[in-house]
């Protein structure tokens, strides 16, 4: 008992193995923000490390999609990547079976644009790589980690959610996913140029940052969006025709919020 | 023969096996039907390992949790009870202050009782998530032990998380 006390003085009440089944229990996004209450508790919440000597796609989509022993967990992943200066080195969290936030933020490399095409597997559901992930986040994805994400994705046949963030250097983005995505978020990714996204059951687009040029095909479902447009134009020419055309894609819908600027823009327009 | 499993049925509580489970922090005594108290793993170890006097002391719960932990166990041992019953009787068994539920998980982990760890946990995980944090430090007894550049490099670590929290 002394020994035990000695190692975690902090919490006076409940062994770790309760706190870790709460904190189980608690939804992922405020589980991770348990870990500034303490360092014993995030000590609750340490991540698993996980070394690769190359970058082998398989091998890390195998430790993506592996179902997690306790929930949330985190990986952090170090691989040395070939030719490159820096290793690639990210973190996963990982809520049950059903949440997978990768955020590659942690890597210093240079951003240089890309593009990145993610589609799901919706010809062959039964492949063998078969992952009930609902909702995949993902931020700071860049050049070098684009080809890992776009095959996640592809394995990611009963998502629901999309959530883009902080992807420097990304400029265009192609989703075609399969009919169980209803929603797609896409945030701060300042050289954005354009999104087409095929998405049959999509219920909810939300959009913020640069005015890109937005394509959304054949989502009659669509119910909500929202363009928050406070970056402006971004560093490109844009007449309203563009604009008109963005707002074609949306005139179905029930709800739309829009930033002010544009339609000023374009009312004052000749 | 097919009337044997209806007399079993009609010889009801009086015949069945019972047990005392005491409270050694208030020495309160609880009789009650063994099929009851087995849902503990804890008891029922002691019960097949015959190292379960007729008094069975339980320590470090008090009477009242104690209450509550039979309550859940005898809504549970109710063969006629249905899914949703039970989720009405453990959502009333869960409907206590935050120091309660730590007490009745601290019960339900020594009694090894699944279940009721499950719902306890799950209700303080509900109570916890969306308090401030120096509250939830509070309830726990922890100490913010971080620098101020400690806080922020954790936060980093997990931007998204962080986003919009104070």
């Amino acid at each position: 008992m002394e020994d035990i006390e000695s190692i975690e003085p902090k919490i006076t009440k409940l062994p770790s193995e309760i706190l870790q089944q709460i904190i189980s229990q608690i939804p992922l996004k405020e589980a991770v923000r348990t870990s500034i209450l303490s360092t014993s508790w995030k000590s609750l919440l340490a991540p698993i490390q996980v070394q690769f000597d190359d970058f082998d796609g398989k091998k890390i989509m195998g430790f993506l999609l592996k179902p997690c022993e306790s929930t949330p967990e985190i990986l952090k992943f170090s691989l040395h990547v070939d030719g490159r200066e820096n290793d690639l080195v990210f973190h996963t969290v990982k809520g049950g079976e059903k949440e997978l936030h990768l955020d590659f933020s942690l890597n210093k490399q240079k951003k240089s644009n890309f593009d990145l095409v993610l589609e799901s597997n919706y010809s062959n559901p039964h492949d063998f790589n078969f992952s009930s992930i609902k909702t995949l986040h993902l931020i700071s994805v860049n050049r070098l980690t684009k080809d890992l994400v776009s095959t996640l994705f592809f394995n990611c046949q009963v998502l629901g959610t999309l959530k883009l963030e902080k992807c420097v250097g990304l400029k265009n983005v192609s989703v075609k996913a399969s009919t169980s995505l209803t929603d797609f978020e896409m945030v701060d990714c300042p050289n954005l140029e354009s999104i087409t996204i095929s998405a049959p059951n999509l219920k909810s687009f939300a959009y913020r940052g640069v005015l890109p040029l937005i394509q959304i095909k054949g989502s009659l479902s669509l119910v909500d969006a929202v363009l928050d447009l406070r970056d402006g134009f971004g560093n490109k020419e844009f007449d309203c025709e563009d604009v008109m055309n963005l707002l074609e894609a949306f005139k179905e819908i029930e709800s739309l919020r829009i930033s002010g600027w544009l339609l000023e823009v374009c009312s004052s327009a000749p | 023969m097919a009337s044997a499993p209806e007399n079993e049925k009609n010889a009801s509580a009086p015949e069945k096996k019972t047990l005392t489970l005491k409270s050694m922090i208030n020495n309160e005594e609880f009789v009650v039907d063994e099929h009851v108290a087995l849902q503990s793993v804890t008891i029922k170890n002691m019960v097949d390992s015959d190292c379960a006097g007729d008094v069975i002391p339980v320590p470090t719960i008090s009477g009242e949790i104690l209450a509550l932990v039979i309550e859940y166990c005898k809504n549970h041992a109710n063969p006629s009870a249905s899914e949703d019953d039970l989720k009405k009787a453990d959502a009333g068994i869960v409907a206590k202050d935050i120091y309660t539920l730590i007490d009745l998980v601290l019960a339900a982990n020594f009694l090894d009782i699944k279940g009721l760890l499950e719902v306890t946990s799950q209700k303080i995980a509900d109570s916890i998530k969306d308090l401030p944090h120096q509250d939830v430090r509070e309830i726990f007894g922890v100490e913010n032990d971080y620098t101020p550049e400690e806080e922020a490099a954790v936060r980093a670590e997990h931007d998204w998380a962080f986003e919009g929290f104070p």
